[in-house]
């Protein structure tokens, strides 16, 4: 025990800093080799569901875009959101978690075009279009659960009460979440 | 092969810690060991040729899945923000095969009693097949759980990735055996390796199901 508090057992103990994780921003080559991975489920679900010009188009737009502008469009948000809540960690922190798992996403993206190119060799074209609707949904999902499980390690609050940090995560989930469906349904 | 099945059975996450150079060549063994005894049983109830049909095709139905599903399933992780190395998560892939296959394989009397027991109706061995499988399916899947590893608890990452990736490797299996079909002879046709490429897996439960609809 420390003498001060040997000397006065009521003295308040000075609060420790919070745990805070230090984000990366994705290296260039990562981030590239993302773009790929979702190029790559997109260029897959054309060449199997949408074999027209148009669908070319719409299928990409529709596998493709929605996350990325998603993610972009709720940076308002976590700036807002950040200083409303008085979280501790640093604001450059959410977009750098958004961006990871971003990445993440690609490489999911990527490791699924095995998956799909089996159902589409093997399968019905009506249920490989809906197993695509279904797995670009997926994909999303996740992107915006490793979104905001990185969020939440990234910014705890002042007294390290995660509560506050729970609601801004789950806001942020509930409202990037909308826009992506949104933008799924629109293209 | 039999302590790594006794090692598999026991403490899945503890086998793919400690992973030595031999696991994978006797997961893969108790992979192709378990999956040809519950093919012998689903193929041997009406034809003895169709059994060896089965026996030849439920080790592929078992082994394929897991290399489908491999980079999906790091993919899952790096999005989640999960440490899977390729090692480690090839392990899990074929372990979680291994798995279901041995408790599919012990499954194998209450699935021939349930065949005999209906007296070998099509339908219901293809259905008490099915469920045999899933419910091996399950056991298996406790080492897909296990696969991932995180510096600090990430319980809500780990939950989505136990989902994701049982439903790929539900998806990846149910097409696969789809495809490599018939493990049962239809009573009154020839024992065939492969059936006729129409549909899919999902197709077919679909009709199923507009079929019950309808009451027919």
């Amino acid at each position: 025990m420390p003498a001060a508090a040997l000397l006065n057992p009521n003295a308040v103990a000075p609060e420790a800093p919070p745990q805070t994780t230090t984000l990366a921003l994705p290296s260039a080559l990562s981030v590239l080799g993302a773009t790929g991975g979702y190029a790559a489920f997109g260029l897959a679900t054309i060449a199997f569901a949408a074999p027209d010009t148009y669908g070319h188009a719409v299928s990409f737009a529709a596998f493709v875009a929605p996350l990325p502008i998603a993610l972009v469009s709720t940076q308002v948000t976590l700036a807002v959101g950040h200083q409303w809540l008085r979280l501790d960690g640093r604001a450059e922190d959410l977009p750098r978690a958004a961006a990871q798992a971003w990445v993440g996403g690609g490489r999911l993206a990527l490791g699924l075009v095995p998956l799909l190119i089996w159902f589409a060799t093997t399968g019905d074209p009506v249920i490989f279009q809906t197993l695509c609707t279904v797995l670009s949904a997926a994909l999303g999902a996740a992107t915006l659960v490793g979104a905001g499980g990185r969020m939440r390690e990234a910014m705890p609050t002042h007294a390290g009460n995660v509560a506050q940090t729970d609601l801004f995560v789950a806001s942020w989930f509930v409202l990037t979440g909308a826009i992506f469906l949104l933008l799924c349904h629109q293209l | 092969m039999i302590p790594t099945a006794q090692r598999l059975i026991a403490s899945p996450g503890a086998l793919l810690d400690d992973p030595d150079a031999r696991l994978i060549p006797a997961l893969l063994g108790l992979t192709a060991l378990g999956g040809a005894i519950i093919g012998a049983a689903a193929g041997l109830q009406h034809d003895g040729l169709q059994g060896v049909y089965s026996t030849i095709k439920m080790p592929a139905m078992l082994i394929v899945p897991p290399l489908l599903v491999l980079p999906a399933l790091r993919g899952l992780a790096a999005t989640l923000d999960l440490d899977l190395p390729l090692r480690r998560a090839a392990v899990a892939a074929i372990a979680t095969s291994a798995r279901t296959a041995i408790f599919a394989a012990a499954l194998t009397p209450v699935y021939w009693l349930f065949g005999a027991s209906t007296g070998e109706s099509y339908r219901a061995l293809v259905f008490g097949l099915a469920v045999t499988m899933s419910v091996g399916g399950t056991f298996g899947w406790a080492v897909l759980a296990a696969a991932p590893t995180a510096p600090t608890p990430r319980i809500l990452r780990s939950l989505a990735f136990t989902l994701g990736s049982g439903a790929l490797f539900l998806l990846a299996a149910g097409q696969t055996g789809w495809h490599l079909r018939p493990f049962v002879r239809q009573q009154g046709a020839p024992a065939s390796f492969f059936a006729p490429a129409e549909g899919d897996v999902y197709s077919s439960l679909k009709a199923r199901f507009d079929d019950a609809g309808r009451g027919e």
